[in-house]
């Protein structure tokens, strides 16, 4: 199903990334290249994240939203979430992957809103179907 | 990139200088003119949208809610052109003239606007609020 | 029969749906303006919004992604960045505007200042987005929205000079007393109130979040070609009613008690109940759709999880922003703007920022990497491309327009 020849820039990046059960993990943020032995590149990785993000976008805009990423960033030291090529089954509308969502790290942003501000509302366990 | 941005910053001190300057220059006669007769026109709305009202109520359509709030709405405008006319500063005796013949005008609806709501179901009440209210839109719509 | 029975459900839920603050505004001040004069603008903008639609369907239906989903793809992050931020500004005006509406017509029914009805309608809105199902959330506003046909039976029973309303139909210029300036700018107002931004974001994720497959075209294709005209019928009933009561004695609407009151004067108490309720039906269901869309159009774009499918606590972050917007849109409110006024402004820019929604619609259901064989047809793209044209005249128009008439004047 994955495209052939795969062209990065029209394939892969900005695209959504989903999960085994089509749960949203991101854009392809930033990808991860390397050489292999036979000199062609090759994509190792996909990295997601809002300051890899302002970085690849970079000039004003990019330079704003990477500081506005590192801010909102617990640690503030953004590490954009990893998720080698391997787990990537098929690239179509979506890139999906072969794992779930669990098993991945969940963004720092997400986890301290999910903490602290909507999880605290009584019915942020209730599926809406 | 630079660039851009001293354009765009250019831009925005013009539009405030432009604002600013406005704001500054002394109100023409014709000018004032045209301020008394936007508060004229809208106020003969707000008169004339009251009257329907009171002929509705006359005739048991709408709910006395209703007619509060479409009271209070009508009232509403009538002080939005009163205070438009009152900040306007007058530039000469003529615009004087035609304040005074108007401002009384503008207070009077307001009042006569208020008869509808107060009226509540009576009916020769509400008939004179509704006369009172066309007379005086015929007045408004005559200012010229 | 059981398909038969939800396609009509959806067509009555696409017709009652249809109808927002925009609207209701833009129909009954232009009505009491320019008579029908400007009939044809909704009828021009009711095509548009059914091509436009059509191919979000189309598009959430075979690539099960919403069209916005794909924007930042197909234009590049810093292209869809300076689009979101439009998109978004636009339709956080517009949330406060239909907030404002649903506090105007709770205040019609009981006369208590809207502005104390305004943070009552923002929690109550933010409860039923946090709870209520997407699907019944949008059917139970639809439907209560199609009370509007009250307008429709209120005009006819008017018993107003059709042959009047039939020459202003055909007459295409400003009547006496009205600019050409002016003209254009109602015609832009109620170009925009049918083709809202809006709109299109939330038909075309609202169809990822009923998960919409290639089987249900069909239902996409009669939602918009049969509900959305008759959606517009009662925009021009709205008008019409308008012109009918106001027109002749040269009433000016700048009220929302002005807009029903055609209804009352034609069928007395219980119209008035009725009409009362299809507005704060038609405002409400248009809050939940533009508090939703200003989370989509955010999410979207950083591929956040979106949506009302999965528990709030796994979307936290799409809920804290529509949970902010709406806090913006009551903020925009209690600095004492009138919501007509809020209406009117959020008219202009939505006008000014229809290519940023319209052109990556086109584009993508261009797209055979994501619609494989059901990309746009030659009819589709000319009729396209045509609105995209009509759609950057208006927004090049509208500040303009705005500043020299001073708001329509």
């Amino acid at each position: 199903m994955t495209p052939d020849p795969l062209r990065v820039e029209f394939h892969l990046l900005d695209r959504q990334v989903v999960d085994l059960d089509g749960r949203q993990v991101g854009k392809v943020d930033d990808l991860e290249l390397a050489v292999g032995d036979d000199g062609a590149l090759r994509v190792v990785a996909i990295h997601i994240g809002h300051h890899a993000l302002g970085l690849r976008i970079g000039g004003v805009v990019g330079r704003t939203m990477a500081a506005v990423a590192r801010r909102l960033h617990t640690t503030g030291d953004p590490q954009p979430l990893r998720i080698p090529y391997e787990v990537v089954k098929n690239v179509g509308s979506a890139v999906e992957l072969s794992v779930r969502h669990e098993l991945l790290d969940t963004p720092s942003l997400e986890l301290w809103l999910r903490d602290n501000v909507i999880g605290r509302i009584p019915g942020a366990n209730h599926a809406g179907e | 990139m630079i660039v851009r941005g001293w354009v765009v910053a250019g831009l925005v001190a013009v539009a405030a200088i432009t604002a600013v300057v406005a704001d500054l220059v002394p109100p023409t006669e014709d000018g004032y003119r045209s301020t008394v007769l936007t508060s004229a026109r809208d106020a003969r709305s707000a008169v004339l949208t009251a009257a329907q009202v009171g002929d509705a109520a006359q005739h048991g359509r709408v709910t006395t809610l209703f007619v509060d709030a479409a009271v209070e709405d009508a009232r509403d405008e009538v002080s939005t052109a009163i205070s438009d006319l009152v900040d306007a500063d007058v530039p000469g005796p003529g615009s004087q003239e035609l304040r005074n013949r108007v401002l009384p005008l503008l207070t009077e609806s307001s009042a006569r606007i208020k008869d509808v709501a107060t009226a509540g179901d009576d009916h020769d009440a509400l008939a004179a609020a509704t006369n009172d209210l066309r007379r005086l839109a015929d007045a408004l719509g005559g200012v010229s | 029969m059981k398909r038969l029975f939800s396609i009509t459900l959806g067509i009555l839920t696409a017709i009652g749906g249809f109808v927002d603050i925009g609207d209701l505004v833009a129909n009954s001040e232009t009505g009491a303006r320019f008579g029908m004069r400007l009939a044809w603008v909704v009828v021009v903008g009711v095509i548009g919004i059914c091509v436009y639609a059509e191919m979000c369907g189309r598009v959430a239906a075979v690539s099960r992604r919403p069209v916005f989903d794909l924007v930042r793809e197909r234009l590049g992050p810093r292209i869809a960045l300076v689009n979101l931020i439009g998109s978004y500004l636009v339709t956080l005006l517009t949330l406060s505007a239909e907030i404002g509406g649903v506090a105007l017509a709770v205040e019609l029914a009981t006369s208590v200042h809207y502005l104390l009805w305004v943070p009552i309608a923002a929690f109550v809105l933010w409860v039923v987005l946090w709870r209520v199902k997407f699907e019944i959330m949008e059917r139970v506003f639809g439907l209560a929205g199609l009370a509007l046909v009250v307008f429709v039976v209120a005009l006819i029973s008017l018993n107003p000079p059709w042959g009047d309303l039939g020459r202003q139909l055909t007459e295409l210029s400003p009547p006496g007393g009205e600019t050409w300036a002016t003209y254009g700018f109602f015609a832009v107002s109620l170009f925009a109130a049918a083709l809202t931004p809006y709109e299109v974001f939330f038909f075309s994720s609202g169809g990822v979040e009923e998960k919409w497959t290639r089987r249900d075209l069909i239902t996409s294709r009669l939602n918009v070609f049969v509900g959305f005209p008759l959606g517009g019928l009662l925009s021009l009933a709205l008008m019409a009613c308008a012109a009918v009561l106001f027109e002749p004695v040269g009433i000016r609407v700048d009220s929302i008690s002005q807009t029903a009151l055609p209804v009352a004067v034609a069928l007395g108490k219980l119209g008035l109940a009725v009409v009362i309720l299809g507005i704060f039906a038609a405002t409400f269901g248009a809050a939940l759709e533009t508090g939703l869309s200003a989370g989509y159009t955010i999410a979207q774009y950083f591929g956040w999880q979106w949506g009302k499918l999965v528990r709030p606590r796994e979307a936290a972050r799409f809920h804290t922003v529509v949970l902010v917007s709406i806090l913006l849109g009551v903020a925009i409110l209690l600095t004492t703007a009138d919501p007509v006024t809020v209406t009117e402004i959020s008219l202009v820019f939505s006008a000014v920022a229809l290519p940023l929604t319209y052109l990556p619609i086109l584009v993508v259901a261009n797209d055979r990497d994501y619609l494989g064989d059901q990309v746009n047809g030659r009819v589709t793209n000319a009729l396209g491309v045509t609105y995209l044209v009509i759609i950057l005249v208006a927004a090049v128009a509208a500040i303009p327009l705005m500043i020299v008439t001073g708001m329509g004047g």
